[in-house]
């Protein structure tokens, strides 16, 4: 090949190139969201990231499984991954505090989008999608008559067996807190000394564990007979037929929101899958997989009959539990480890 | 040896050991056939529908090829760096020696989560962060201190006549130890590099920080599995390492054998 | 003779091994930075310079008891694994080779497995309806299923399990290395075979022994998902409380206080260890 040719050849070729990376430029955005992993992540990922992707072309990546101390650092030090986290409310308070969250552009939020969407759930830094619930769930063959409150989760005498929980990093305080004044109206705040005390009563008749699966595990074999569980991971025990069911007496409602963390590299993108996935149709997919209630109450609309009172938040329920004080909650964290030490040196 | 009532007793209590530690491995080996959902022994019963959901996901693959690439190299880099540490610390005497077998075995005892998080900010600076060398730099450091512990306590024992009469007939010292010392100090090296590869294989929190986070190894999809699921994918996972590892050995064995008889 | 001076001694004087320099600076690089962050973490609250950290550690007795099990745990683990592990490996040892290795490989094998994995299968092992369980009953040693989780036996026995190869593996290869001639040569200057064990053989395990020892504590104390999943309350170790300061209380300083403390403890327990028994004399001055 003679020179010229040679040259030729490659200012075509460099021609092409630059002409594919720049059209593959236009084509596809990017957008990397983070999320829980497990079968929540598969849900959102079939119900709501595939589907997104489909519809706009954008190129959506997913990650999962994160620990809040990964997001905390990866936010901190600018080296952000993620466009879009999962998150759960205290961690979203803990972030927001200290400005590590970009801010949500509510108004340009669709109007179809917000109208649902209750007053005190607007976070300026965070975008309200679903809540679960922390409930009471129990093994029917053991007690067929059903436990009705905390207080009776912590009578070993009326319901005798052993009732399973994690442990060290989110102890079941409140709910002890609710077995020492059965009666109150209110819940927080209550004395942690006290709520602490209650859990040493019940002994050994708790077994405490590292995760929520292994919880439900442990209930699944026959280990505990009574457990505290978010509402949504009983869903695949009850799906398998095994004899448990869930009492939504006193459960506390936990909300989960979409976040954009401050320096994301596609901001932009992810806010425009934010207001794509707002919509109460869109939210209202995720409840018969999950069990999780949307946020937004007209999602209800778009939600089966049968599948409603299932849900965390829905009109029948919510009067039955509270929502979760994660402001006070986060305030406490420090004195519940400690008395969480407390316990095992007692 | 004859067979003292001492012996026999020993005998059976190691026996009875070694069946407790194969045991779990059985029983995962066992239930990664259950065609159930959840976890359940004994499987009631026989299913390569765990195995399809190991081998058929993307995500668990490419999780297994990058634990298994960082995991050698680690050994790699954890063997030269231990073997040096070794060296020094049993040869050699100098200031600050005890300090220096201290901070070299300090990983090992420091939680991970705290190594994990200096690394992190320390790999932002010198923006290397979510390589695979900059993992296999923090796995050889928890791994060296398992190399240097092998190593040395066959140091200790090698006796250097067989290197200085090597020096003697001319070799210069790196050659002395390269073709004296290493292969008959070939068992504690072999030990130090599975000691270092598991390391590194089997390690959670490191992996969760300094990886990208769609580039996970294999530890961080199992930790994710145990958050979220726990379906029997893991005991499908788990089983496949052994048996890979199992079978390497074996050909490790053979091909040992097979040299010793062709020479 | 020149028997002592043909050992593996540290007699090179007092001069510096100049091929360690590469590894120095890797350490300094790659481990000083992330150690001196510590140390300065471990000081440095919202408003500056701090003890606070410190100060709630020594505030709260639940915490040294934290620490306190922590130490307990890898002393216990350390006892069972040494009683296991040098019966396990000195009966490898007296086998014929080839059927050491094949038994080896039940020692092997475990390593090359998930331990996240092993320590759920403990999980289902040791639940009410587990095998133990079962088989105890079968056996009519029991009536009721034995509350195995969130006791100090699982932990314990779960942290042994986990620790006993690296016992074993350690054991093995030092005792592997030592001339069964010796042994001949005491038995026949009139040793009983007790004598011969205690006195010429166990001796010369010795570095294989701290090493193992030294292995087994060491990860004992640092290991935290094994108690968390198998544990409960009681068996909260340090490294669990580190854990919930960085992810769930979200106190840094506190974290870095706490990691400073285990450190400057085991660093302290090292140094005393050097003073009272010069490793090198003894790993090298067993003849």
């Amino acid at each position: 090949m003679s020179c010229k040719r040679l040259r030729e050849n490659v200012l075509a070729a460099g021609a092409a190139l630059t002409l594919a990376f720049s059209a593959a430029q236009a084509a596809a955005e990017d957008l990397t969201i983070l999320s829980l992993g497990g079968s929540y992540q598969e849900n959102q990922s079939q119900y709501w990231f595939k589907p997104y992707a489909q519809a706009t072309g954008v190129n959506v990546k997913e990650a999962a499984g994160y620990n809040f101390a990964k997001l905390r650092v990866m936010i901190q030090s600018g080296n952000v991954e993620a466009d879009l986290v999962d998150l759960s409310a205290d961690s979203v308070n803990a972030l927001a505090k200290d400005g590590l969250l970009e801010p949500i552009d509510w108004a340009s939020i669709p109007e179809s989008c917000k109208a649902g969407v209750p007053a005190e759930m607007r976070n300026p830094y965070a975008f309200p999608t679903i809540q679960w619930a922390m409930v009471m769930a129990y093994n029917t063959k053991t007690y067929p008559k059903g436990p009705k409150s905390w207080a009776d989760f912590w009578d070993v005498k009326a319901f005798p067996g052993k009732r399973g929980s994690i442990g060290a990093t989110r102890p079941p305080i409140e709910q002890a807190a609710m077995a020492v004044n059965p009666g109150s109206a209110t819940l927080y705040p209550f004395d942690l000394g006290k709520a602490f005390d209650k859990l040493s009563e019940l002994g050994s008749n708790i077994v405490y564990s590292d995760g929520y699966a292994q919880v439900v595990q442990f209930l699944a074999d026959g280990e505990v007979d009574m457990i505290v569980i978010p509402n949504g991971r009983m869903v695949p025990l009850i799906a398998e037929g095994k004899p448990v069911a869930i009492n939504w007496n006193q459960h506390l409602r936990f909300p989960n929101f979409f976040v954009i963390p401050k320096g994301a590299p596609h901001a932009k993108a992810a806010h425009k899958f934010l207001n794509w996935v707002c919509e109460p149709k869109t939210l209202a997919l995720l409840a018969r997989p999950t069990n999780y209630g949307p946020i937004n109450t007209d999602a209800y609309q778009f939600i089966d009959k049968d599948v409603a009172p299932l849900l965390p938040g829905n009109p029948a329920t919510a009067q039955l539990g509270r929502v979760a004080d994660t402001g006070w909650l986060g305030e406490h964290r420090q004195d519940i480890a400690r008395g969480w030490a407390r316990l095992g040196a007692r | 040896m004859p067979l003292s009532p001492g012996r026999l007793a020993l005998g059976v209590f190691s026996c009875a050991i070694l069946a407790v530690l194969i045991a779990p491995i059985v029983i995962i080996f066992l239930v990664s056939f259950t065609p159930t959902k959840m976890l359940q022994f004994p499987p009631p019963g026989f299913s390569l529908r765990w195995y399809e959901a190991y081998f058929g996901d993307a995500m668990w693959m490419h999780a297994t090829r990058v634990s298994f690439v960082v995991a050698s190299l680690t050994a790699i880099l954890s063997l030269v760096v231990g073997f040096t540490i070794s060296l020094a610390l049993v040869r050699y005497r100098f200031r600050g020696k005890a300090m220096f077998r201290m901070l070299v075995m300090s990983p090992l005892i420091l939680p991970k989560i705290i190594i994990a998080v200096g690394l992190y900010f320390l790999y932002v600076r010198l923006r290397i962060l979510g390589t695979t060398g900059a993992l296999v730099i923090a796995h050889t450091l928890i791994a060296v201190p398992y190399v240097v512990m092998i190593v040395t306590a066959s140091l200790y024992g090698f006796d250097r006549r067989l290197e200085w009469a090597a020096r003697s007939l001319g070799a210069s010292p790196t050659r002395a130890v390269w073709l004296i010392t290493l292969p008959n100090l070939r068992p504690a090296i072999l030990g130090g590099a599975l000691f270092a590869f598991v390391a590194s294989f089997d390690d959670i929190i490191l992996s969760l920080f300094l990886t990208q986070l769609t580039e996970p190894t294999l530890p961080r999809q199992i930790w994710v599995n145990v958050q979220q699921t726990i379906d029997p994918t893991i005991a499908a996972v788990s089983t496949f390492m052994t048996v890979v590892s199992v079978l390497g050995l074996w050909l490790v064995t053979l091909a040992q054998r097979l040299s010793k008889r062709s020479m | 003779m020149a028997a002592t001076s043909s050992r593996s001694r540290a007699g090179t004087g007092g001069r510096f091994p100049v091929f360690l320099t590469p590894v120095l600076i890797f350490y300094a690089v790659f481990f000083g930075y992330p150690l001196l962050r510590i140390f300065w973490q471990s000081v440095s609250g919202d408003d500056g310079f701090t003890l606070v950290g410190f100060r709630m550690f020594l505030e709260e007795p639940a915490y040294w008891m934290v620490l306190l099990y922590s130490g307990f745990l890898g002393l216990l683990t350390l006892a069972i694994t040494l009683v296991c592990g040098y019966a396990v490996a000195y009966w490898l040892v007296t086998l014929e080779k080839n059927w050491a290795v094949v038994l080896m490989a039940f020692v092997l094998i475990p390593f090359w497995s998930s331990g996240l994995v092993r320590t759920y299968a403990w999980l289902v092992i040791l639940g009410r309806q587990g095998i133990l369980n079962s088989t105890l009953m079968h056996f009519g040693w029991i009536d009721t299923p034995m509350p195995f989780i969130g006791t100090n036996t699982a932990v314990v026995f779960a942290l042994a399990y986990y620790l006993l190869p690296y016992m074993i593996l350690s054991l093995y290869s030092v005792m592997n290395g030592i001339d069964k001639n010796l042994l001949l040569a005491a038995r026949s200057l009139g040793a009983s075979p007790m004598s011969a064990f205690r006195h010429v053989f166990v001796p010369l395990t010795r570095p294989g022994v701290l090493a193992g020892s030294y292995m087994v504590f060491m990860l004992g104390i640092g290991m935290y998902i094994t108690p968390a999943m198998l544990g409960g309350p009681n068996q909260t170790t340090l490294p669990l409380m580190i854990a919930i300061q960085i992810n769930e209380a979200m106190d840094w300083t506190f974290a870095a206080a706490l990691s400073v403390i285990l450190l400057v403890i085991t660093g302290a327990m090292q140094l005393m260890a050097n003073r009272f028994l010069d490793f090198d004399r003894l790993w090298g001055g067993a003849k």
